[in-house]
């Protein structure tokens, strides 16, 4: 299963303590420590030392969304400090005035696609020119940008297939007509999930949807729903599907368009052999999907696999009895 | 600078004539202008939400001496009661230089603005007007933004492709392993040609024959090479042999490589797709010069100031005697031999033609 988890800026802006308290009980092994403006950055920077962080397994930085010239080479400092502790630093493009000088960061420097408002790094050609001067850095892939800048979401699309090597990092959120951030609705959730196929699924996923925190696991859950893909449930497909362990769920469409009823969830050692299984031996009539999710113990496949079933309550399994 | 830009092919350009390569740069260059002056004069005009996009011959990069300018100003986000005051400042700024910006038809099909709602949801259906759907149309296959500022008008028209593609519900031929021509946008670009084709009727009835010349010229050369353009883009997806070369398992893929390539196709000019297609399908030589040569004389025709007053003055009645309109006559049934040869001919276009033309 990816790691997920929010930014800080989402959840109280320039408020990181008010963030990572927010965060405590909740399901989220990852986050993204934001300095949003210029004078943000450098008071989260010298709180480092001091904030909690040891229960996340992934960890980025988010630098001011845009920067005055005079202001660079103070980030690229401050900045210094935060790359020292391995952490990959987030950059819109129109922030970066002298390329050169962040080309210091490597492949831990996360460049984001841009919306509609930004001049620059809205689409892959945009890009493209963006990594000729920066040809070591990554891509935190926006999806919600993605989706604003082409509802249809085939720039997106186009996106995802020319640099989904280079991507390390997703941003998620519905992001609305004056481009703000907001929590995920059913339209952004189906326009996801029809690229989801082309997500890597092993990078972490950071929500930057303005959520109140007892919304939070809610859109955590629902991130889920719109970044697991759903493949074709035949010989081909599952001859693709990956030779590890993890959760899968067995569907079929539901009367809504675009909406998946799922049938059957479980868990496995190896996920192809089990979904041949399937395919020759359905537990339940009437499959013509599945979605996966690699999950890496045993243990953490029946916590995931118990959730699922809580969640979607699937009419296979609650024939066999696991709900009882 | 988008708009700025040619949208012909460049791998097409032996068929480039002096005239036709004259009305291009000329409509590259009234682009500039046309972005200097509306940049002068009403600063920020387009924005991340709204863009100007011209259409007709500047937009198909045949600007002669007497084109009208054809704009609308698209908008694809909120409402604002602004858009309206930004458009009225267009319509007067326009109006103060007439003489380089003729302004457009009567019709009010452009001149004024339009929302992107109308033209991606409204398609077919009793809201669908003649103006929605000739909007549409052109926006696809001869519409070109101006200024930096067009991702409102990319986005219309991916929402527009992909609206069409959504109501397909068989991309694949029943073999799995090559595109069916998308049956929806078909029939609505041969849709757009007949509406235009009844429409000219209606017109001369409305008008009492006034402009009854040139927009008969019109109908016969230009308005028939847009449609030819709409066909051959939708057969080339199932001709083309590197997007067959693409063909996913998963659904959205497929559609998201027939956005691409309809996309793609439907960036070059109208008569840029005729002559890639020509190249692509091999066409006899002397059919590809006869139709461009007939299409490059059309012009010279209109950009010649006597024969277009002419015609803009002809009525019905008189065009069996009026030496001008014969030359149209002959003109245009040298294009339509062309095209005949590329629709009824050849032997992989033509099959789709009887498929998807007629019936």
């Amino acid at each position: 299963m990816r790691s997920i988890g929010f930014s800080t800026g989402a959840l109280a802006r320039s408020d990181f303590r008010t963030a990572l308290a927010m965060l405590a009980d909740k399901s989220v092994d990852a986050i993204e420590l934001s300095a949003l403006r210029q004078d943000e950055l450098l008071p989260l920077v010298e709180q480092l030392d001091h904030l909690s962080l040891s229960r996340f397994q992934y960890i980025s930085f988010h630098a001011p969304s845009s920067m005055d010239r005079s202001f660079e080479p103070i980030a690229l400092g401050l900045l210094g400090q935060v790359a020292a502790r391995n952490w990959p630093i987030i950059v819109h493009p129109d922030a970066i005035h002298t390329p050169a000088e962040w080309r210091r960061f490597g492949d831990s420097l996360y460049v984001e696609n841009m919306d509609k408002r930004k001049p620059i790094g809205q689409t892959a050609e945009d890009l493209a020119r963006i990594f000729e001067t920066l040809p070591n850095a990554s891509l935190c892939f926006d999806i919600g940008h993605a989706r604003q800048v082409d509802p249809s979401m085939s720039e997106a699309s186009t996106i995802l297939r020319v640099f989904r090597d280079k991507i390390k990092q997703l941003h998620v959120s519905e992001v609305n007509t004056q481009s703000k951030h907001d929590c995920l609705s059913l339209v952004s959730m189906i326009a996801f999930q029809r690229v989801s196929h082309l997500l890597p699924q092993a990078v972490p996923v950071i929500l930057e949807s303005r959520v109140e925190e007892s919304e939070i696991e809610e859109e955590i859950q629902n991130a889920f729903r719109a970044l697991t893909p759903l493949y074709t449930f035949n010989q081909p497909t599952i001859r693709a599907a990956p030779e590890i362990g993890g959760v899968y769920g067995l569907a079929q469409p539901a009367p809504t368009p675009n909406r998946y009823t799922i049938l059957y969830v479980g868990k496995a050692s190896n996920l192809r052999e089990r979904l041949e299984y399937h395919l020759n031996n359905p537990p339940v009539s009437g499959i013509t999907h599945f979605f996966t999710e690699s999950v890496e113990t045993d243990a953490a496949r029946a916590r995931r696999e118990k959730l699922l079933i809580a969640e979607f309550n699937p009419a296979g399994n609650t024939a066999c009895g696991l709900l009882a | 600078m988008p708009g700025a830009e040619s949208n012909t092919d460049k791998s097409a350009d032996s068929f480039e004539s002096d005239l036709l390569k004259r009305a291009r740069d000329a409509s590259l260059q009234t682009r500039l202008e046309l972005n200097q002056l509306l940049e002068s004069e009403i600063p920020k005009y387009a924005s991340e939400d709204a863009s100007l996009v011209v259409f007709g011959s500047l937009a198909r990069e045949e600007w002669t001496s007497g084109s009208d300018l054809d704009w609308t100003y698209l908008i694809d986000g909120e409402a604002d009661s602004e858009h309206l005051v930004i458009v009225q400042q267009i319509q007067r700024l326009l109006k103060k230089h007439e003489e380089q910006f003729r302004p457009p038809g009567r019709t009010e099909t452009f001149g004024n603005m339009a929302f992107s709602h109308d033209i991606i949801h409204q398609i077919g259906g009793q809201s669908d007007t003649n103006k929605n759907t000739t909007r549409r149309v052109l926006l696809l296959l001869e519409s070109v933004p101006i200024g930096k500022r067009t991702e409102a008008h990319e986005r219309v028209i991916r929402g527009v492709i992909n609206r069409y593609l959504q109501e397909d519900n068989h991309p694949l031929k029943s073999d799995g392993k090559s595109y069916r021509v998308p049956r929806f946008l078909l029939n609505d670009i041969v849709r757009f040609w007949r509406t235009m084709a009844v429409d000219f009727a209606s017109k001369q009835r409305d008008r009492g024959g006034e402009g009854w010349g040139l927009r008969n010229a019109k109908l016969r050369m230009s308005r028939k090479l847009i449609f030819a353009s709409g066909l051959l883009a939708c057969f080339s997806v199932q001709l083309d042999p590197n997007l067959q070369a693409k063909i996913s398992t998963d659904n959205s893929d497929i559609r998201f490589e027939l956005i691409n390539h309809i996309r793609d196709y439907m960036r070059l000019t109208p008569l840029a797709m005729l002559k890639r297609m020509m190249i692509q399908y091999e066409i006899p030589e002397t059919i590809s010069d006869e139709l461009v040569g007939a299409y490059a004389e059309f012009l010279q025709l209109l950009d010649d100031e006597t024969s277009r007053k002419a015609l803009e003055n002809l009525r019905a009645e008189d065009s069996a005697s009026d030496p001008t309109f014969q030359l149209v006559r002959k003109i245009s049934q040298a294009f339509e031999h062309a095209l005949d040869h590329i629709f009824f001919v050849n032997e992989r276009i033509a099959p789709l033609t009887r498929k998807y033309g007629v019936f």
